[in-house]
């Protein structure tokens, strides 16, 4: 039997972090009794894994939960890949006005370099 | 690709990605949160469609919103994004009303309690909290906490139901934590 303190005072697995594949077996009631226990104890302390679980529990079968969530991470997926692919779209199109710029910036030194020259000149001119 | 980043925590994660705004790493984080977050939705709004749906807008929702503030607990505030997201579809919809006072905002159980550390709690005081709670709430939280019980034995081993073991063990705590955090007033 454990210590009464145990009540309140948290085992060093207390923090552990649950796979999905632990949360599926817990559903099914195949997960290991001292595993068991210890998700139970942590669903106590954390709202969110709470109702989580609590809300696995209500899918009627475990396939149709695995495909939601088959379906939501493969449309996130894209959509971040999407996201990424219109950044880079994006950066190519600017391209072109950044090398403009440079161009303009780089004519502008070279015609202020040669004015200052011809200034230089004929300012010594005697 | 999502396993070879599991040495990462949840914040690391995220620093990354203000580091280098790169959306891959905003990926491997809601991977992680899909199942939970599908069984948060799917308890709220008792409809797998409605479920599903709801996870992806939370992610979108997500996806503007992190990187225009900072922050530091992703696990609790993208669970307050999708319970809020959920109450609100709830309300929204007129054949279910809900009552939303007290559900808008996400504390963490046991935030305000200073009893984790085992020194601030003696042994008498325990047992007489124990000892002060209703036959009910004593006999689950002793075979649930002392005996490593699970919920499914203490129902097999007791008359209690499923709904009555959980209710017993969280009131039964938290009485006993008034009790405990009465006892360091008076001390």
């Amino acid at each position: 039997m454990s210590d009464i303190k145990a009540i309140f005072t948290s085992s060093d697995d207390a923090s552990k972090k649950w796979s999905s594949d632990e949360l599926l077996q817990y559903i099914k009631h195949t997960l290991p009794p001292e595993k068991r226990v210890l998700l139970e104890q942590q669903m106590l302390e954390d709202p969110f894994l709470n109702d989580a679980i609590e809300g696995m529990q209500q899918y009627k079968t475990e396939q149709i939960m695995q495909q939601a969530v088959f379906t939501i991470n493969t449309n996130i997926k894209d959509r971040l890949d999407e996201k990424k692919r219109l950044q880079k779209k994006r950066s190519f199109k600017d391209l072109p006005w950044i090398a403009l710029t440079i161009l303009v910036v780089i004519g502008l030194c070279v015609a202020g370099f040669f004015i200052i020259q011809q200034y230089l000149k004929y300012m010594h001119k005697p | 690709m999502v396993n070879e980043y599991q040495h990462i925590s949840d914040k690391e994660l995220i620093e990354h990605f203000y580091a280098e705004k790169d959306n891959k790493w905003l990926g491997v984080l809601f991977h992680r949160y899909t199942l939970l977050l599908l069984g948060v939705c799917m308890k709220y709004l008792k409809d797998e469609d409605e479920a599903k749906d709801a996870v992806q807008q939370v992610f979108i929702k997500a996806l503007t919103e992190i990187p225009k503030y900072r922050i530091d607990f992703f696990k609790s505030w993208i669970y307050m994004v999708a319970k809020n997201h959920c109450l609100m579809q709830l309300r929204n919809s007129k054949n279910n009303p809900v009552a939303l006072e007290d559900n808008l905002e996400y504390t963490v159980a046991d935030n305000d309690l200073q009893l984790k550390k085992e020194q601030e709690i003696s042994y008498e005081q325990l047992e007489t909290g124990l000892a002060k709670l209703n036959p009910a709430q004593q006999h689950c939280i002793k075979l649930f906490y002392l005996e490593k019980k699970s919920y499914a034995d203490i129902v097999a081993n007791t008359n209690y139901t499923m709904l009555e073991v959980k209710s017993h063990i969280q009131n039964g705590k938290r009485n006993l934590k008034m009790y405990l955090l009465q006892q360091k007033v008076n001390d």
